[in-house]
């Protein structure tokens, strides 16, 4: 193998992958900011009579700290699903971890009946050079730009 | 089990790792009969791609036999020969139904990650990275295939092994390059890279009506590929000034359609411009080193299309905006849209017009797989592509 430029590299996929497990949780300039009660949405690639009206099952276990509006979406792209938390700009962030699963759950059983779970168990060897990037991975539908 | 794992930036071992089983009701696990290195792999290698963790198993373009079904998987059975596309896509949301299955809205079980980096998460990949799902590789002794329905697809009777890998993920990708790109009958095609990936760019171009379809590359044992199996012009960029050629071969229009097909580590005819890159590269200035892509833009007639097949991260330094628009281009990129090619893909190879088997020159058991990667990195031996057969 070319060992030219390894240690730059290594270095450089460290920093990256701290960055990236900062940007991601949120709290760094390309996350998400602001109140954590503003709506969430996913469009789920079915007619809203299929989808119904009632909240789909990882919503509805949130129970009464979301509220979910229910909506087709233009052009034939299906439906809809809106969710935000109830308790106002400062509820708990796994409120809305929570939450953000719970959409892209709800999208996927809808969509495909079941939810597609990651390789497990992995071969992955913890290290510090990879810990904040297993954090992230730990944590892998709960955040992002949703 | 036995697999090929990234253990750091260029650093590959055969490890034991944990055996896959059914996850999902709509997995299969597959014995792996031949799995291939990619152009893709050498990003992760090299640490371009900072998402991969030691001890993640590699390889995404594979062939096998079903051993085991989940209860709700319909079109395959245990003792079929499977081709897996490389992209773990579920077929059933708008963008698959879009035929855009690299785009898929559930294949990724890490959307966070390219939601941050790219605005979307693109769909999952096999052994590419936690950024894309983090799914094992099939460099191993066997792999789980989720969404086996969409993604799994019997190879007919009479399709070698070796033929048949490469419509996991080469023989897709060149066909998205050239059916996204909009080749038409009567176009002339340049493509920058003569791997597996620019071969079938060039054979999909030609078969979709291309008048002449010109690959440029420096390496002469690949370039001769390109003439002698594909039925390609081949033009050597260390030897021949590819701007005047091309200038040359298309009555001073420029191409129609061009495919770049070398990716983020592009090396450069230029020295000056290939260590500007390479620096700006190391210190995470840029992400790519993107040269093939500048010239493809270049070199590209007015209004005519470019389109990026090689694999690119995030950022790009001197992109040449002002040709792109002031030139009216189109430009497009893609991820491989396998399942909406590979069933045409499989019938060209069984009539003989997709011809892939040259493709894997060298043919090595597992146990070598980190030479394997040796020879195909360095372009050592002639190597065009090394393929492991677990087992073997
Ligand atoms: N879009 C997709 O879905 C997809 C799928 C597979 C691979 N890829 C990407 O396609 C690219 C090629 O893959 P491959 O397996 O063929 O790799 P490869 O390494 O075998 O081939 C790349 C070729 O590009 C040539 N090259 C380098 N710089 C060049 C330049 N400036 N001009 C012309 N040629 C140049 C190299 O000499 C080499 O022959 C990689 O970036 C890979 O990541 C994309
Ligand atoms: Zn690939
Ligand atoms: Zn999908």
């Amino acid at each position: 193998m070319i060992r030219r430029g390894v240690g730059a590299a290594a270095a450089a996929a460290g920093t990256a992958g701290a960055l990236v497990g900062r940007a991601v949780r949120g709290d760094g300039p390309a996350g998400r900011s602001g109140a954590r009660d503003r709506w969430h949405a996913v469009t789920v690639n079915l007619p809203p009579a299929e989808v119904g009206t009632a909240p789909p099952g990882p919503l509805a276990a949130l129970g009464d700290s979301v509220a979910v509006r229910i909506e087709p979406a233009p052009g034939g792209k299906g439906t809809e699903l809106h969710a935000r938390l109830t308790g106002g700009p400062n509820a708990p962030a796994e409120q809305e971890r929570a939450l953000r699963a719970a959409l892209r759950e709800a999208k996927q059983r809808l969509e495909t009946g079941e939810v597609l779970e990651p390789t497990r168990p992995g071969s992955t060897e913890p290290t510090p050079l990879n810990a904040p990037l297993r954090l992230v991975t730990a944590h892998g539908r709960e955040e992002g730009r949703l | 089990m036995k697999a090929l794992c990234w253990e750091g930036v260029n650093s590959l071992a055969v490890r034991d790792v944990p055996e896959p089983r059914i996850q999902n009701r709509q997995d299969i696990v597959v014995k792996v009969r031949l799995s291939a290195t990619c152009g893709s792999d050498l990003h992760l290698v090299g640490g371009y791609i900072p998402f991969m963790q030691r001890g993640d198993v590699l390889g995404h373009e594979f062939l096998g036999d079903v051993v085991e079904v989940g209860s709700e998987v319909r079109n395959h059975k245990v003792g079929d020969r499977v081709v897996v596309c490389s992209f773990v896509s579920c077929g059933r949301c708008w963008y698959c139904r879009q035929g855009l299955y690299s785009c898929c809205d559930n294949g990724n079980t890490n959307p966070a990650i390219t939601e941050s980096m790219w605005g979307f998460a693109p769909g999952g990949v096999y052994g590419y990275s936690h950024a894309l799902g983090g799914f094992a590789g099939s460099h191993a002794d066997y792999v789980r295939v989720p969404y086996a329905d969409q993604g799994a697809f019997t190879v007919p009777d009479g399709i070698s092994d070796e033929r048949a890998v490469f419509a996991s993920d080469a023989a897709p990708t060149g066909w998205t390059g050239a059916e996204l790109g909009e080749v038409r009958p009567g176009d002339v095609v340049a493509v920058w890279g003569a791997g597996g990936v620019g071969q079938m760019a060039a054979r999909a171009a030609m078969l979709l009506g291309a008048e002449r379809v010109v690959v440029i590359d420096r390496y002469d044992y690949r370039l001769r590929q390109v003439e002698q199996v594909i039925g390609a012009e081949a033009l050597n960029y260390e030897r021949t000034d590819i701007g005047s050629e091309l200038l040359e071969r298309t009555g001073g229009r420029g191409p129609d359609v061009c495919i770049e097909a070398v990716g983020m580590e592009a090396h450069s005819a230029s020295r000056a411009q290939y260590l500007y890159d390479q620096v700006k590269q190391q210190l995470r200035l840029q992400t790519e080193r993107p040269s093939a892509l500048r010239e493809a833009i270049h070199h590209c007639r007015k209004g005519g299309t470019v389109f990026a097949l090689g694999v690119f991260a995030a950022l790009s330094d001197k992109f040449p905006m002002g040709a792109v628009m002031n030139k009216g281009l189109t430009l497009r990129g893609a991820q491989q849209h396998g399942q909406r090619f590979i069933p045409r893909i499989l019938a060209g190879m069984a009539s003989g017009e997709i011809v892939t088997e040259h493709l894997a020159t060298h043919v090595l058991p597992l146990s070598e797989g980190p030479r394997g990667y040796e020879l195909f990195k360095d372009k050592k031996d002639d190597c065009v592509r090394a393929v492991f057969r677990p087992g073997g």
